[in-house]
């Protein structure tokens, strides 16, 4: 049976009486409208951090994506509000027998001087699974995104090693309406390269991407490190593939920086990346999403 | 294809032609100085994965620009959606300057009215669609344009293995030989492909490459 599940979550500041704390760069952000059908549910806790953030957990009826499933969502971060979206656990995509691609469409809307943190665990694909994802996030000048995309290599424990049917991930930020980034990866087996073949070597291939003037400071670090020249006789490491790329655009004259990294590697030192682009977010997001998780 | 037009397709395509393809390795410097490369089955593969990642990322622009040459805003369009396609900066960098190359030269020496115009009104001048203009101008058909920029990114990465030290002038002669066989299902597997459709295949080399710039010590531009 075919599955379809859309939702709506929209992340907004609570109106309180009381003054609004100097210190804080972001409002008390609160979801104001949750919509969701089957298989689709949000978990949205009360109380998962200290600080001003929303945490939102999509969530899908039988822990994972089943051949055929759909789901749909759009998510709406207003002005001078933080949220993160993450998950419990890996999202799984199980194998596919019918020749019918599962599919998530996330769209995302940021606001000005709002910061969307798209922190989730890696899909998982199993083995003959078709697996299509477009994410698409509209923000404006003033809005802010770090955005982690992670794809592991299968059921690692079981010996699965990039054994997916096709694996199709588009991701297109607008700023302002106007496209600035786009990137889409098609993995899948051609007649001539196997996708196992190629990347058998690596458990994680990683995307982040980060845009916005109110994390600046995370785009410096992850340039400073990630950007540092090679020494005399230094060889980079196959184990350890990991490229950055600055990103600048000008939109009605104002400047917005950001960058493009790019991991592929075995699953421990994953983490220690993402725990460098996570650990400069905590003042804001309060805890690590990938906390006791690996 | 007459002698003539033959002839006009063997000086757009020969190395003399001055775009400068050879200060570029499509990757492979980088892919070698990470260790990806330890053996001529590597390379192959490499090679292999190269092929695929252009046939279906920048070949569904040089077709789509070579249906569309005549409409210059439509050209314009598909020259900014490929800038903001490749946020790797360092095939961003050799594609824009390949590019450029191209255009100046073949406008200075063809004299084209509506390449001239164009060149003065495109932004980053990226090397598949100005491809795809020039091709369809000069009155080469589709499938050898196709073909055409299909071996020319072959040619380039196997002549950057021999000056790698990768392999010997015979040798890479004989892997090109063989691997001018797949670039015909290559090209029909992205035939129908326009820009929307155009992605990466293989992110390794892609991801390799993007590390270019800071190797201490390079021969290469990309």
């Amino acid at each position: 049976m075919k599955r379809r599940g859309e939702g709506t979550v929209v992340v907004d500041a609570v109106r309180t009486y009381q003054p609004r704390v100097a210190r804080a760069k972001y409002e008390k952000s609160q979801a104001s409208c949750i919509k969701h059908s089957y298989p689709l549910k949000f978990l949205i806790p009360q109380y998962a951090c200290e600080t001003n953030c929303c945490w939102i957990y999509p969530i899908t009826y039988g822990g994972g994506l089943v051949e055929g499933d759909h789901i749909d969502i759009a998510f709406h971060i207003k002005q001078n509000c933080c949220a993160v979206i993450t998950s419990q656990e890996s999202t799984k995509v199980y194998g596919c027998e019918k020749n019918i691609v599962t599919k998530q469409m996330l769209q995302y809307q940021v606001d000005d001087d709002a910061l969307l943190c798209l922190l989730g665990d890696p899909i998982v694909c199993f083995k003959d699974a078709s697996y299509t994802q477009s994410q698409e996030i509209r923000m404006t000048a003033e809005g802010n995104i770090v955005l982690l995309d992670l794809l592991s290599a299968g059921r690692i424990a079981r010996g699965e090693s990039w054994q997916l049917t096709s694996f199709k991930n588009s991701l297109l930020v607008y700023i302002d309406d106007q496209p600035v980034f786009n990137e889409v990866s098609h993995l899948e087996n051609t007649p001539w390269l196997s996708v196992h073949a190629s990347m058998s070597e690596y458990e994680i291939l990683g995307t982040c991407i980060v845009i916005g003037n109110n994390v600046k400071n995370l785009v410096e670090i992850l340039c400073k490190k990630y950007s540092a020249q090679k020494k005399i006789g230094e060889r980079g490491d196959k184990r350890l593939l990991c490229s950055i790329s600055k990103l600048e655009y000008t939109i009605e004259k104002k400047t917005i920086l950001g960058c493009y990294l790019r991991f592929l590697t075995s699953a421990s030192k994953a983490y220690e990346i993402i725990d460098e682009i996570v650990q400069p977010l905590l003042p804001i997001i309060g805890t690590n999403p990938y906390h006791n998780k690996y | 294809m007459n002698s003539l037009e033959l002839l006009n397709l063997l000086q757009l395509s020969d190395s003399a032609f001055p775009i400068g393809s050879f200060s570029h390795s499509c990757g492979l410097e980088s892919a070698v100085q990470h260790g990806l490369i330890k053996s001529k089955d590597d390379l192959r593969s490499v090679i292999i994965a190269c092929l695929e990642n252009t046939g279906s990322f920048s070949l569904p622009f040089v077709t789509e620009a070579y249906n569309k040459s005549w409409d210059s805003a439509e050209i314009q369009r598909l020259d900014n959606f490929h800038h903001i396609s490749v946020s790797n900066h360092v095939a961003n960098r050799a594609s824009s300057k390949q590019g450029k190359s191209l255009l100046g030269t073949v406008v200075q020496v063809y004299q084209f009215d509506e390449l001239i115009t164009l060149s003065k009104h495109l932004q980053h001048c990226h090397y598949a669609v100005l491809f795809g203009v020039v091709f369809s101008v000069v009155g080469m058909d589709l499938k050898t344009t196709q073909t055409a920029f299909m071996s020319g990114v072959l040619r380039t990465i196997i002549s950057s293995a021999v000056r790698l030290d990768q392999i010997g002038p015979i040798e890479a002669q004989k892997i090109q030989l063989d691997l001018l066989s797949i670039i015909p299902d290559i090209i029909l597997r992205n035939d129908n492909k326009t820009s929307a459709d155009a992605s990466i295949k293989s992110p390794i080399l892609d991801i390799s490459q993007n590390s270019h710039d800071i190797l201490f010590s390079k021969l290469f531009y990309s």
